[in-house]
């Protein structure tokens, strides 16, 4: 195993530490989420009271 | 090759069996209280102190500490393996990342001419490649090389993230690179202004260095606001130009990583186009349509104190993942990186500062709003 090769090797992950992004679902799910706001925020459907 | 789960992405399918319900509320609650608590100190902590270097002290610093004392509390109670799975860091600065498009202006950014595009391509490709040149001569593995690079030549730790989904790094590498360039960007607010007084910079040149220097959006509008109205916005228009370049670097880590380092770690034979496609951060397609909207939505005349109600929902979102990283931080993964890593970030840092100086005063010389 060269030099190039170790460096490819991540630390140990423990069993619930998947890798994180490439998830289908929370890149969507966040996507939707965030422009949904952004359109709510922009609408001026945003309540003051929420802007603290 | 896809890692997808409909219901808990990130979490394994032996953990994600094992979440319940009534404990994922309890931890989602602890978040949503850490990131009120945040919110609050943020807010008041001015109020309270009058001047001084505390005032311009950000909410990821209040938000990590918080989070770290959350991290003891759950781990006193031992409820840890319980409440983790609301500790959602991805999640919540995705969805920060999209709603960060919204004040990514390109009408603003056109504005600017081509100073500001140019300083941007001309320093994140300069960066990029010194940081990750000098990571992969000190051996680091490159999904972490990936972060640093993208972090200390981007925009921190949103670009950290957006690389992350790329290359698929692990959480002790987005806590360990989320860390780092808070405690580059917290020194640079009060240093870089003080250096520009003392190099005698003009505004424009001021505000283009340290809007191409320091990696936190709003420690870049702290910074120069101390030196100026000019320099203020220069220094916002640069950002929000480095900015933009997210969204090309996700996409050219995702086919690197996809056709070269992948390829040649597995040998695989399945399809390039669906690997790519797999590992692109599709939260990025949400940056990009929430800057296009915004652009439109103010171009047509639309009120820009709606704007700033969405920078404050991005605020909260965070916010909610700074706790989180604080939460999931844990000291000893993070010693096994070892010292490499901050020599790395910090060289690669003192580069940014040196090629910023001199790209803003060749750029910026003579300019005026």
């Amino acid at each position: 195993m060269n030099n190039f090769d170790s460096r490819l090797k991540d630390p140990e992950l423990s069993p619930t530490d998947k890798p994180s992004g490439g998830g289908m679902s929370e890149d969507w799910w966040a996507t939707f989420i965030g422009l949904g706001l952004a359109l709510l925020g922009l609408l001026g459907f945003v309540p003051n009271a929420v802007l603290w | 090759m896809a890692t997808e789960s409909s219901t808990l992405p990130h979490v394994s399918e032996e953990t994600a069996s094992k979440v319940s319900l009534p404990w994922l509320a309890v931890g989602l609650a602890f978040v949503l209280g850490l990131s009120w608590v945040t919110r609050f100190l943020e807010k008041h902590i001015p109020i309270w102190v009058d001047g001084g270097w505390i005032k311009s002290v950000e909410f990821p610093v209040y938000a990590i500490a918080l989070g770290l004392l959350g991290s003891g509390v759950i781990g006193l109670l031992g409820i840890r393996e319980k409440v983790a799975a609301a500790f959602r860091t991805e999640f919540f600065i995705k969805t920060g990342i999209v709603l960060l498009g919204a004040s990514v202006h390109l009408h603003i950014i056109a504005k600017a001419g081509s100073r500001g595009v140019l300083q941007a391509l001309i320093l994140v490709c300069a960066v990029f490649s010194f940081t990750w040149w000098l990571a992969g001569r000190l051996k680091i593995a490159d999904t972490l090389r990936a972060l640093l690079a993208t972090s200390v030549s981007i925009c921190g730790v949103s670009a950290a993230i957006a690389a992350a989904g790329a290359v698929r790094a692990s959480k002790e590498q987005i806590a360990y690179t989320a860390t780092l360039v808070i405690l580059f960007a917290l020194p640079s607010i009060f240093i870089l202004p003080w250096i520009a007084e003392v190099l005698g910079l003009s505004g424009p040149v001021a505000g283009a260095w340290i809007g191409g220097n320091i990696d936190t959006t709003a420690a870049v509008a702290a910074a120069g606001a101390i030196v100026g109205e000019d320099a203020l916005q220069i220094a916002a228009i640069v950002k929000s130009a480095q900015n933009v370049m997210m969204g090309i670097v996700a996409v050219a880590l995702t086919v690197y990583f996809t056709v070269y380092v992948e390829k040649k770690q597995t040998s695989s034979t399945s399809s390039v186009g669906r690997d790519l496609w797999d590992r692109f951060p599709k939260f990025v397609i949400g940056f990009i349509l929430a800057s296009v909207i915004a652009t439109l939505y103010l171009q047509s005349g639309g009120d820009a104190a709606n704007i700033k109600a969405v920078n404050t929902l991005r605020t909260y979102f965070l916010i909610a993942a700074f706790v989180s990283i604080g939460l999931e931080f844990r000291v000893t993964k993070l010693m096994a990186e070892g010292w490499r890593p901050v020599l790395v970030f910090g060289t690669a840092a003192l580069f940014n500062l040196v090629v910023a100086l001199v790209i803003a005063s060749v750029l910026f010389a003579g300019f005026e709003l």
